[in-house]
């Protein structure tokens, strides 16, 4: 392909891209603008960082990439194609972690891989090409309908990624919040997503955990290639684990700001001089968002 | 609360439970013992103890009432219940899916379940007798009729309540749609819906005195309304006992199933 065409190939490099997307609900007979005008998009492999103040629409705008709900206008695209149901190459982490109750630790996270999906999983000639090299999380798409002995070494593998192999026959209301949150992130990559969706899934974790898992998080984006999208509203997460990061403002949610980081890359991303500086910038703009 | 109890509370109460057996039992001794009323209004402890041994045919100087012994009167009342609960609490759960998944189907279905829930039993029986003759039709249909409605109300708003996230998060991992209810609705709700099979089991039990009414000997409640035609005020106490018994047995069955089934009730 001639190098000319410039827009096209960019465009199949974002692994997600919104244009003019906004989200209008209807509530005690009047419509309320949650979202308005958003234009973005992601790099494929990147991690974009959505930071806003509470009822901003930053939620409304993952639930309308994951495929939850429609947008009122504008396009959301992932992979090119236009979202209009959920699907296994988004996985979803919610802020509760929605373990499965009458599932195991390792029947949660199984369940993306039973049989009668996995035909689901390998359609779309689309998503090999955002395969980077044959990484074992990236190389198991459509697992799903693969022999039972293979299904179990990739629970084994994820069990292993998130550190719960040793309570995988426990029930997810016998652990912890912190090993909850981390299965929940185990049974999102199960089916192998090109996109990993997180809807503040630290938010209800003490500070200590949730630094933990902020650098487990990082650790498995920078190992798996997946692409990521964190709605937070810690200004401290953004600038961590944010290769682009975004303010909404408060209602109706535009972008008032917006800039990309190599912060995540860096080997201690918190120790790096940079970090105070971009977290100041964050916050200023999240406090400009507030008023 | 689902931690079992140390041995010595639980032994504190099933002490408990016995003493208070022993002391009801001595109160109505004591009261037939008085003679204030005759004993055909109140039997004593003894001869409903001796209307036992006679109608289980265990001392062989009895064989049994109405030509069949307890344990089959018994038998045949529970085989009925068994069947007319089984069809009764599995249409009352596709019902329930139903109704809670289709909002059409709620607005058209939801009332004549309320309908039926409000009926007693004793007053559809008698139709029930002319479509299905006086044999195990009828009865077993009135417990049917009887066991569904709970069952299917309690289903219906367990899967109104499911977290509307289990079935994004379902699809998310790549579930389509028609696998929702079985893979996700159906064990979400199934706490509730147990719950729902415990009522269903106990309206039942209320239920077949009434449905054994019309030609119902062999069973439990076609003895007591036999005994009752010939003052056989014992006979009728111990039909009264036994049937009270056995629910509390199925309901101890039931409960404990509940708490083997659905452990993270009240816990997720």
């Amino acid at each position: 392909m001639p190098p000319e065409l410039d827009t096209p190939v960019r465009a199949a490099a974002d692994a997600v891209a919104l244009t003019g997307v906004g989200h209008t609900y209807r509530a005690a007979g009047r419509d309320i603008i949650a979202l308005d005008g958003i234009d973005l998009s992601v790099p494929a492999g990147g991690a974009l960082a959505i930071v806003g103040p509470s009822g901003c629409g930053k939620s409304t705008l993952l639930r309308m990439v994951a495929g939850f709900l429609r947008p009122s206008a504008g396009r959301v695209l992932v992979h090119g194609a236009e979202v209009t149901a959920p699907g296994p190459d988004r996985g979803v982490v919610f802020q509760q972690p929605r373990l499965f109750p009458w599932l195991s630790v390792r029947g949660n996270i199984a369940f993306g891989l039973s049989g009668a999906f996995g035909l689901r999983n390998t359609s779309g000639g689309a998503r090999a090409s955002g395969l980077r090299g044959a990484s074992g999380l990236r190389g198991a798409f459509g697992l799903g309908g693969r022999p039972r002995a293979e299904r179990e070494a990739r629970v084994a593998e994820l069990l292993d990624l998130v550190g719960l192999a040793d309570v995988a026959r426990l029930k997810p209301y016998e652990l912890s919040g912190g090993m909850q949150q981390r299965a929940a992130i185990a049974r999102a990559l199960a089916p192998g997503p090109r996109l990993l969706l997180l809807d503040e899934p630290f938010a209800a974790l003490d500070a200590l955990t949730r630094e933990r898992l902020q650098d487990e998080l990082r650790a498995l984006w920078r190992r798996t290639g997946t692409t990521i999208l964190l709605v937070t509203h810690s200004v401290d997460e953004a600038a961590f684990l944010g290769t682009r990061i975004v303010v909404l403002s408060a209602r109706p949610g535009r972008i008032i700001h917006q800039e990309d980081s190599t912060l995540p890359y860096a080997d201690q991303p918190r120790a790096e001089a940079e970090f105070t500086a971009t977290r100041t910038r964050i916050l200023e703009a999240v406090q400009a968002a507030v008023h | 609360m689902h931690d079992p109890l140390p041995f010595r509370d639980r032994l504190r109460a099933a002490g408990l439970r016995f003493a208070a057996v022993a002391g009801a039992v001595a109160v109505w001794w004591a009261v037939a013992r008085a003679q204030i009323w005759p004993p055909v209004f109140v039997p004593s402890p003894g001869s409903v103890w001796h209307q036992f041994l006679a109608t289980s045919g265990l001392t062989g100087d009895g064989d049994g009432w109405a030509g069949y012994t307890l344990g089959e009167h018994l038998l045949a009342s529970l085989r009925r219940m068994a069947i007319g609960c089984a069809y009764g609490v599995g249409g009352g759960i596709v019902l329930g899916l139903l109704i809670g998944l289709v909002p059409v189907l709620d607005t058209v279905l939801g009332p004549v379940v309320t309908f039926v829930r409000t009926l007693p039993p004793l007053a559809y029986l008698s139709l029930l007798v002319i479509w299905f003759g006086i044999d195990e039709s009828p009865k077993v249909w009135l417990l049917l009729l009887a066991a569904l409605p709970p069952v299917a109300v309690a289903t219906a708003d367990a899967v109104r309540a499911v977290p509307a996230d289990y079935v994004y998060a379902a699809r998310s991992l790549g579930a389509g749609r028609a696998q929702i209810p079985w893979r996700i609705v159906l064990p979400a709700a199934a706490p509730e819906i147990l719950t729902g099979i415990r009522v269903a089991v106990g309206v039942a039990y209320t239920t077949v005195v009434a449905a054994e009414t019309v030609n119902g000997v062999p069973g439990i409640g076609g003895m007591i309304r036999d005994a009752q035609r010939y003052n056989q005020t014992d006979v009728v106490v111990l039909g009264i006992i036994l049937i009270g018994l056995s629910g509390l047995f199925f309901d101890a069955l039931l409960r404990y199933a509940q708490r083997r089934l659905t452990p993270w009730r009240g816990r997720a």
